[in-house]
């Protein structure tokens, strides 16, 4: 990979393997869709995971300023950030919805596809919360971001595993078929996208301003 | 042909600091050396041109190229030196390379190879482990592997001992009479200023007030130490930085051709004397004179 910091994803893949089959196994008896959630919430530890520590090995390199000295665009180091970090949102949610297919399989096949779109929503989720990151970072800089990102990730963690976890995990299986037939899950997957687009632009737009911070 | 570099009106804004009209011209082979105060603004100027940071008004035009539309183009044909030299510091040189070279169309491992070796530098060590001098010959190794036309250097000196300083300075000179080589060098100190540069530029306070060629500057530039009542006081109040000294005074002109003919009669008495000024003396004034 041309950018260094981005070595990283490539750690995020076995990692992810090991979580989910760790958890696959522990939480084998619970209602699929409590897995689902908190399965998903291990996609979001892992990408964030992977930004802040890329982020944090640029901070403490000055990665932005060694690429500043090289023949490529602001909008070029973005992008490069921006698509990678999709392709390892994807890559990790196919991976960890093929897993839980097959962990509940003889349990409740009939949930898949409710799974499958909670996953694809979620990794949108995942996409625009990171894509917000890159934002903050390009205009406040590393260190004052991630002290933000932990107060909304300890937030997260009581917020979706604790309480919401529970909640979903009571729900039935009409609720997931319910979701994953109707049209608004895919839509608002699109919107998710097409604001991660635009998150995009914007961060272009602030690392042409405001250079290395 | 385009001069390497060419600057009109630049301006950048910041809260507390202001860049203002900052305009510049350096021609092809020749180095121009840029002299200020820290916090003058040269590290902005420096970053402007490189594109590392959005001006707020001006043009920056290199080999008549402009950012960002032609940012490829132009970090292809110009080499940067910054005032710290950056790099992914659990690497070794070999992996930098490869990592530096995918970047640039006219990357040259030989050349690469050559500097590496002529500076003494070891392939595998992590860079972590290397000194600043180390570093700096790295960066230049860097910055002169890919053919560059222009070389963009931020106080690259500063921190080295003698030695090295010495050692990058002869090689600066080296490229630009072999090659061609233009080189735009920031720097507070003077004297490896005075060694390289054909060019002068005095930046205070964000403004240039000078730029002149260097053999021009120090001609006009002079120290009259005179006795007390050798001079009229006409020409008195033209000298800068008048000061009392052991045997009479001491002054600075930046006129020197001007005040020439009136210091003649003074100089034939032995009541005058006129000394060469270095570039650290004509800052001094200049920073008192704002």
């Amino acid at each position: 990979m041309r950018f260094q910091s981005l070595n990283y994803i490539k750690y995020l893949l076995p990692l992810s393997l090991f979580l989910v089959i760790y958890f696959q196994e522990f939480y084998l008896g619970y209602p699929a869709f409590k897995v689902t959630v908190f399965l998903c919430f291990w996609i979001f530890i892992l990408t964030t995971g992977a930004l802040t520590t890329s982020e944090g090995y640029e901070a403490k390199n000055r990665g932005y300023s060694i690429l500043g000295m090289l023949p490529l665009t602001h909008r070029e180091i973005v992008a490069a950030k921006f698509v990678l970090l999709l392709a390892a949102v994807v890559v990790m949610n196919l991976v960890n919805l093929a897993l839980l297919c097959i962990g509940t399989k003889t349990s409740a096949p009939v949930t898949w596809p409710g799974m499958v779109m909670i996953g694809i929503l979620w990794g949108v989720f995942c996409l625009l919360y990171c894509g917000c990151m890159y934002l903050g970072i390009f205009k406040f800089g590393y260190e004052k971001v991630t002290r933000f990102h932990w107060v909304v990730f300890l937030a997260l963690v009581v917020g979706l595993v604790f309480i919401v976890g529970d909640i979903l995990g009571e729900l039935s299986l009409d609720a997931l078929l319910t979701l994953a037939q109707s049209p608004l899950g895919y839509a608002a997957a699109l919107l998710g996208l097409a604001a991660y687009y635009l998150l995009y632009r914007t961060a272009v737009g602030i690392k042409e301003n405001n250079g290395e911070v | 042909m385009e001069n390497p570099l060419q600057v009109m009106n630049l301006r950048k804004e910041y809260n507390d600091f202001l860049l203002d009209d900052i305009s510049l011209a350096l021609e092809r082979g020749h180095i121009m050396g840029l002299i200020g105060p820290n916090g003058a603004g040269k590290t902005t100027t420096i970053r402007l041109l490189m594109n590392m940071i959005k001006k707020d008004g001006g043009d920056v035009r290199l080999f008549g190229l402009k950012y960002p539309q032609d940012e490829k183009a132009i970090k292809n044909r110009i080499g940067y030196v910054g005032e710290e030299p950056y790099f992914y510091q659990n690497r070794t040189i070999r992996w930098t390379e490869k990592f530096v070279s995918s970047f640039f169309t006219g990357w040259d491992s030989g050349v690469f190879a050559s500097f590496v070796k002529k500076f003494d530098l070891p392939w595998k060590k992590k860079i972590k482990h290397f000194s600043k001098g180390m570093k700096v010959k790295l960066s230049f190794a860097i910055a002169l592997s890919h053919h560059p036309e222009l070389l963009i250097l931020d106080e690259p000196t500063s921190g080295l001992d003698p030695v090295v300083r010495r050692e990058i300075l002869d090689l600066l000179l080296d490229l630009r009479n072999k090659r061609e080589l233009s080189v735009f060098l920031s720097s507070h100190i003077t004297d490896d200023l005075y060694r390289v540069s054909d060019r002068i530029a005095y930046m205070v306070n964000g403004r240039i007030l000078i730029t002149e060629v260097k053999d021009e500057l120090m001609a006009r530039w002079k120290r009259i130490i005179f006795k007390d009542g050798a001079l009229s006081p006409e020409v008195e109040t033209r000298l800068m930085q008048v000061e009392k000294q052991l045997f009479g005074s001491a002054g600075i002109t930046n006129n020197y051709p001007q005040l020439a003919e009136a210091l003649r009669d003074g100089m034939a008495r032995g009541d005058v004397k006129v000394e060469n000024v270095n570039l650290d003396d004509i800052l001094i004034s200049l920073v008192n004179g704002e």
